[in-house]
């Protein structure tokens, strides 16, 4: 079976801008993904993210700090 | 994209496109919760229970692992989710189009030393769980049967992942059952030795108070860097970062702690982390039963995840961009089997060391790629510059390498080791308020910025306009 994803011509560094050619199948995802935009963080992942990787361990420290880290 | 496609799309470090990446957060949160659990939480939780008490060793070491989880997300996190890329493409920006070898060896060396340490592990519980079941005399088990478990671990995980990611997936539907297995021991521990545990001290106990708290959050840190490598395989399965954000901080971040718990409490009541020593302590044999089955299919689990993401990682070698995915398999198992035939006592009695190590390069990388992506490039990197080599493309820099990387890696290295030797463990006064691995991913974050802003950018070089 013909596999979509090998290589066919890639450039390398002795190829000139002019001569660049990727493999048709890379091409076409590129394009696709050019063409139909990607995700990004949103605000939803950021809420989540700053509550979990910063509130809580900082909350989680602070508790464990109160805790006793001079004491023990 | 057909059926006939799909399959192979998963095997190549080629962009997945948004109708291949089909992983909801369910699915993926289960993926990453069974790579995430494993032996090595003991050996976490047992390295925190050296220094801290149950409650502080837990905060912290949870603390530390949320910080650790948030640092890889957010520097492999966006390039991978948008592109649909693994953790090591992601780099090509920030390390130039042959540049990123770097990374790719410390991704390499990374996965190929915690799964030889895995499989290590899965051939001594399998070898232990038949002495328990009746199965061979503890005192007549063959010197072979250690090694060859190994090469069967090995044989089985390449015939999962002849599947790709579907492989992956499968399996880690029927493992996950383990983190389970794994709280339910968790819970039979701190219900029935509570008041022990509080009352327990840790062994080995720096004089320093403040000390041995930052050592606890440093290696929860340290811990949740190294899922750096394995990272972007996972997410690169799913559609968008709204199915990515909450698996990987709940489903990565939470588990590892979690099961820690049961090595530093298993440290601090009964000198040992192995929940197969304790369980049998605890609740007779058929519990020690229990945990050695755990034991072994938490690292079966885990390794199969590795080994997929290090091939994925490997096919971003022009040598090996053709390669058929069985051959890529086999390069990657190689290693592993190796280690785990030939050296596995030497390797076993290293980890300590490995796992500080990890952290040494992990953190630096991750603060190049979060700088570069958020503030250098304002969020904006080209898709098609990570496939192109040649001279006066835009991630080719000169001669395919990018210096302000390397310069920054190698600052952030520095850094780390000089506020603590991850061998040794000994630290300079900062450490102790900062961590080692906040400070190196700072520090090569400002150096990445630096040279980037004095240099790379009036080189006109880096894609990173005018």
């Amino acid at each position: 079976m013909l596999n979509p994803f090998r290589v066919n011509r890639m450039p390398n560094a002795s190829t000139r801008p002019d001569q660049v050619l990727l493999d048709s199948e890379l091409e076409r995802r590129i394009a696709e993904l050019e063409a139909s935009g990607t995700s990004e963080f949103d605000g939803w992942s950021w809420i989540w993210m700053l509550l979990l990787g910063v509130v809580l361990p900082i909350g989680l420290y602070a508790l464990g700090w109160y805790w006793g880290p001079t004491k023990s | 994209m057909d059926k006939t496609n799909a399959a192979p799309a998963d095997e190549s470090a080629w962009p997945l496109l948004p109708s291949e990446r089909t992983w909801g957060p369910l699915r993926l949160a289960v993926t990453l919760a069974t790579a995430a659990a494993a032996t090595w939480c003991y050996l976490i939780g047992e390295s925190v229970g050296g220094y801290l008490g149950f409650v502080q060793g837990a905060l912290a070491l949870t603390a530390g692992c949320m910080i650790g989880m948030l640092l890889v997300l957010l520097a492999a996190g966006p390039a991978c989710i948008r592109f649909g890329i693994d953790s090591v493409a992601s780099t090509k920006p920030q390390f130039g189009s042959s540049g990123w070898v770097v990374p790719a060896s410390l991704q390499a060396v990374s996965i190929i030393g915690w799964n030889s340490l895995l499989i290590i592990f899965f051939a001594k519980s399998a070898t232990q769980l038949a002495v328990a079941l009746g199965l061979l005399q503890a005192g007549s088990v063959p010197v072979v049967l250690v090694p060859l478990l190994t090469l069967s671990a090995c044989a089985l995980i390449y015939l999962a992942l002849r599947r790709g990611s579907t492989g992956v997936s499968t399996v880690s539907n029927i493992l996950v059952a383990h983190v389970f297995v794994g709280l339910w021991m968790l819970y039979l521990l701190v219900s029935r030795r509570w008041p022990e545990l509080l009352a327990a001290q840790p062994a080995a106990a720096s004089t320093d108070p403040i000390w041995n708290y930052t050592t606890g959050l440093e290696l929860g840190i340290a811990t949740t860097l190294s899922w750096w490598p394995y990272i972007g395989a996972m997410i690169r399965m799913a559609p968008d970062a709204r199915s990515v954000v909450l698996p990987v901080m709940l489903g990565m971040g939470i588990p590892v702690p979690l099961l820690s718990f049961i090595g530093l409490a298993g440290v601090l009541v009964l000198k040992s982390s192995d929940p197969s020593e304790w369980l049998r302590t605890v609740g007779g044999p058929t519990y020690a039963i229990v945990a050695l089955g755990f034991v072994t299919a938490a690292n079966f689990g885990t390794a199969i995840a590795g080994i997929y993401a290090s091939t994925i990682g490997l096919r971003n070698f022009t040598a090996l961009e053709n390669k058929s995915w069985g051959a890529l398999l086999t390069i990657t198992l190689a290693p592993v089997a190796f280690v785990g035939v030939c050296i596995p006592e030497l390797f076993f009695s290293k980890f300590g060391s490995f796992l500080a190590l990890i952290g040494v390069g992990f953190a630096p990388l991750c603060g190049i790629q979060i700088v570069d992506y958020f503030v250098l490039r304002k969020r904006q990197l080209d898709v098609r510059a990570l496939y192109l080599t040649h001279s006066g493309s835009p991630y080719y820099y000169w001669h395919g390498v990018n210096p302000a990387a390397l310069i920054a890696l190698l600052s952030g290295c520095i850094c780390y080791v000089s506020l603590l030797n991850p061998l040794s463990y000994a630290s300079i006064g900062a450490y102790r308020f900062l961590t080692a691995s906040l400070p190196a991913t700072l520090m090569a974050a400002m150096v990445y910025w630096a040279i980037t802003h004095l240099v790379i950018r009036r080189a006109g070089v880096g894609g990173y306009g005018p």
